[in-house]
């Protein structure tokens, strides 16, 4: 694993009596898309911001290339782009003046590059920035976090408002800028299967504390489900085991999520008379309500 | 960096409606009291004015140097200043935050001292800009009516006046940092000038009174620069914008 480049260590942000993030840790590796997945109000911006020296943390502390967030945001801000949640800009500004008011704050701006991405996503330089849709402002955004090549992309909801197409290739051009420049990516979103595609590591919130972190591929293996419909009422010890971790039951049909090696349980099941039962793999959007959605009732 | 030129003009940029109407707007109501001098007179010979408004007119109409600086100083200059400090100061921070442009703003490597000098610079640099040359214009715009003021003995006034208008601005500039709406500021830093102008309703607190100095009433009498008070004013002014850079750097964005 590569050495981390963003480091945030026992994070939290207090504002009045809410305590936005509490006690956030957790690393992101060189070269790696880390993303940070949670409903609304999970504390993943705030989280984002206080990376960036927007928000002041109450305790524990944040680095980024091994610079203090809080009290070197400066050295800080020339080597990472961030592409804020409000993407209300300069609505005045046209395209291209906005783009020149980033270039003239930054030592090193990659003209070749914008001026490139600014045709492929069809963004005309002469356009009002109040003129533009969501979608183009998101694009603008995007432009100005990354025109001056930064080590570090840290991206608050990079695909809201963009149609598919544009998603795509947002995508494609974040997974390009980690392959090709060793960029590391740090975003938020609740686009899970966008966030599937292109992460390889996931941090899950919920009510501002990580309740699971890792890379998707071990987390996706780590938990199985299975689906077993019983031909008679089972025991009620066969589900008290520590493997399973959440049990959802409709009559005889059960939906059993296990975390580690799920072949004794099936063992187990399978001495049961069942019509049918079936060893499941979660994909991250499952994996997320099993962690965010726990008060839900879904169906079995 | 303390300073960003980038963003200096960007501010200038952004009030540009502020400066281009309300200068024009200070301009031409300046430039009607040279050239309205003269029919004010004629039209105020038919007239009689009741005790102490007649004689105090009476004077103004038979001392042209006197009338203009009254109604510029004390008027019309007083007034526009009030309405730029507290427009240009309650809505430098807020705007950025109402219409959602801060956290670009503050995520670019400029620091956020070398913001928050570069945008008060800029406002100061108008509000200055705006008012002094108006005021200057008014020496060859008397000739014009065959009037004569001495530009030198004119613009005393100004190191007084300006140093009130920056006092007012800095206060404004409190509120702007305190809230997030621009129009709130405004409207705040509206209210907190007419707090701050009410000293001057007490005979006794006119030494102290902000809107005595601003008025430069004290210059006109004796023909003097009051240094002693664009000092004090000036350190009141920087205290103030002190206290907005404090909180500006304790506030979470």
């Amino acid at each position: 694993m590569n050495e981390p480049v963003i480091e945030v260590c026992q994070l939290s942000c207090v504002f009045g009596r809410v305590t936005a993030v509490r006690e956030v840790s957790f690393a992101v590796p060189q070269g790696s898309i880390f993303a940070l997945v949670g409903r609304n109000g999970a504390g993943k911006t705030t989280t984002l911001k206080s990376l960036m020296g927007l928000v002041r943390p109450a305790s524990g502390e944040a680095r980024i290339l091994g610079l203090d967030c809080q009290k070197q945001g400066y050295r800080l801000r020339r080597r990472v782009g961030y592409l804020p949640e409000s993407r209300a800009n300069y609505a005045y500004m046209t395209v291209s003046e906005v783009l020149q008011f980033a270039r003239s704050l930054h030592s090193c701006w990659d003209e070749d590059w914008v001026r490139d991405s600014l045709s492929e996503f069809d963004l005309s330089p002469g356009k009002r920035v109040g003129d533009l849709s969501a979608g183009m402002k998101t694009q603008l955004g995007f432009l100005l976090a990354t025109g001056h090549r930064p080590d570090v992309l840290i991206l608050d909801e990079p695909t809201a408002g963009l149609d598919p197409v544009r998603i795509r290739q947002l995508l494609r051009l974040l997974v390009q800028k980690t392959a090709q420049e060793g960029c590391t990516i740090l975003l938020s979103s609740h686009a899970l299967h966008h966030v599937e595609r292109i992460a390889d590591h996931v941090a899950v919130m919920a009510d501002g504390q990580i309740e699971t972190i890792g890379q998707i591929e071990d987390l996706k293996h780590s938990e199985k489900r299975i689906r077993v419909v019983f031909q008679v009422d089972p025991p009620q010890e066969l589900f008290e085991r520590d493997e399973i971790v959440r049990l959802q039951r409709d009559g005889r049909r059960f939906l059993v999520t296990v975390q580690g090696n799920p072949e004794r349980v099936m063992q187990d099941f399978r001495r049961i008379p069942h019509f049918a039962l079936d060893l499941l793999d979660m994909n991250l959007e499952e994996m997320f309500w099993e962690y965010t959605g726990r008060d839900e009732s879904d169906e079995v | 960096m303390r300073f960003s030129w980038a963003v200096f003009v960007k501010e200038m940029r952004e009030a540009r409606w502020k400066w281009i109407i309300g200068g024009a707007f200070l301009f031409l109501t300046g430039a009607s009291l040279p050239l309205l001098f003269p029919y004010l007179q004629q039209m105020m010979q038919g007239i009689t004015l009741p005790g102490p408004w007649a004689s105090a007119l009476d004077a103004q109409l038979r001392n042209y140097p006197a009338y203009l600086w009254l109604n510029w100083y004390g008027k019309n200059l007083f007034q526009f200043l009030l309405v730029m400090a507290a427009l240009l100061g309650g809505s430098s921070i807020s705007a950025e935050r109402s219409r959602g442009s801060w956290e670009f703003l503050l995520a670019q490597p400029v620091s956020k001292t070398a913001v928050f000098i570069s945008k008060y610079a800029a406002g100061l640099v108008l509000l200055f800009a705006v008012a002094a040359v108006p005021t200057v214009f008014l020496a060859p715009l008397s000739r014009l009516i065959g009037e004569y003021i001495q530009l030198t003995w004119f613009i005393r006034g100004l190191p007084v006046t300006l140093a009130s208008a920056s006092l007012f601005y800095s206060l404004c500039w409190i509120l702007g940092v305190i809230l997030d709406d621009s129009l709130k500021a405004a409207a705040a830093g509206a209210a907190c000038c007419v707090a701050v102008l009410a000293i001057g309703w007490f005979p006794a607190l006119q030494r102290i009174a902000l809107s005595r100095h601003l008025a430069a009433v004290g210059t006109m009498q004796t023909g003097a620069v009051d240094w002693p008070a664009v000092a004090a004013i000036t350190l009141l002014s920087a205290a103030a914008a002190g206290a907005a850079y404090q909180l500006y750097r304790g506030r979470d964005y």
